[in-house]
């Protein structure tokens, strides 16, 4: 931008430096965009072969990417709306309009990647366990399914939710400290010191509908 | 005095110390924990919850519902607290094992010197 176009500029729009500090931003962000991008263009798709994590791993870049490129149009699109009101140079008018024409077609691209990576990872996803489907949608470590179900049924009615709230509090201090393996081994560990109670409860019960069926066969 | 109904076991009255030790802290986790450091044994979330209920049904804690946390999968904590019935419990169990220690020691003593010193020449 040589010296008149900037004089020009500043006459025409009151916060001039403002712009300009924008529009080197939107500058920069799309630089960085394109490099990502182009990054994910040049990469080959990950394909069902490639394996889950793969798989997992390039779906989540893809979204970030094309959540990034979304946020980035909007933000421009509110630009040139509060713009219309001011009188902008001819540079920057092109320089967007060629930003939005280049990123409609980048957005179609990265939205059809997701698409197919998305479908992949559904048909994928229908032959995995459960208990691997749950890891992966929690935020939270958790144990296996299994384990937390076992416990569950070990444990009395009334203490379900709190002991089970408390080994699994035990559990992310075990994997902080150990690693999922023993962490998990641990947790079952838990589980077979919990079952004698539950034994003992059942055997209690059982025990006493034998001596009440004694009793009642005297009469 | 207490009554031979309230009658506490070994397990019992670790636990009953375990929570007045903890204070206001003193739920599951903590309670195990402490357990554990203490005993060095290995403590069962089930066998703790089944021990805490029938001290809770005796009188002897009372219990409340606590905050859920993110690292417990959103399940609330359960806070114990030990009320005077446990505590006059407690005094009682150390007042009745201090009552035996004197035998303890004369039947140490005892042992001791039934032992034969061995004189080696």
């Amino acid at each position: 931008m040589d010296d008149n176009q900037t004089k020009q500029g500043d006459d025409a729009l009151p916060d001039s430096n403002e712009h300009k500090a924008v529009m080197n931003f939107f500058e920069s962000q799309y630089q960085a965009l394109l490099k990502d991008i182009d990054g994910l263009s040049n990469s080959h798709a990950a394909s069902p072969s490639s394996g889950l994590d793969k798989l997992e791993q390039e779906l989540n870049t893809t979204s970030a990417i094309l959540n990034r490129t979304l946020i980035f149009n909007q933000s421009v699109r509110e630009y040139l709306v509060r713009l219309t009101e001011f009188e902008i140079t001819e540079e920057d008018s092109c320089l967007i309009q060629d930003i939005f024409k280049e990123e409609k077609m980048r957005l179609a691209k990265i939205r059809e990647r997701q698409n197919i990576l998305e479908a992949t990872l559904g048909i994928l996803e229908g032959k995995r366990p459960t208990t691997v489907k749950v890891h992966r949608r929690s935020n939270v470590s958790q144990p296996p399914l299994n384990a937390k179900f076992l416990l569950y049924l070990f444990l009395d009615k009334r203490d379900r939710e709190v002991g089970l709230g408390d080994a699994i509090e035990d559990f992310a201090k075990h994997l902080k400290m150990f690693g999922r393996r023993r962490a998990t081994w641990l947790f079952y560990q838990q589980i077979w010191l919990s079952a004698w109670p539950f034994i003992r409860r059942v055997i209690s019960k059982v025990g006493g509908l034998i001596l009440l069926s004694k009793w009642l066969r005297k009469f | 005095m207490t009554k031979p109904k309230d009658y506490i076991g070994e397990f019992e009255e670790f636990v009953l110390l375990a929570i007045m030790k903890l204070g206001e802290t003193a739920y599951g986790v903590p309670i195990r924990e402490a357990l554990e450091e203490a005993t060095g044994r290995t403590v069962s979330v089930g066998a703790l919850y089944a021990t805490l209920n029938r001290l809770e049904e005796k009188g002897f804690i009372s219990a409340r519902t606590g905050e859920s946390t993110p690292e417990r999968g959103g399940r609330a904590k359960r806070y114990f607290k030990v009320e005077a019935t446990g505590q006059q419990v407690l005094l009682d169990a150390e007042t009745a094992r201090r009552n035996l220690v004197p035998n303890l020691r004369a039947a140490e003593s005892l042992r001791r010197n039934s032992v034969p010193k061995l004189r080696f020449v």
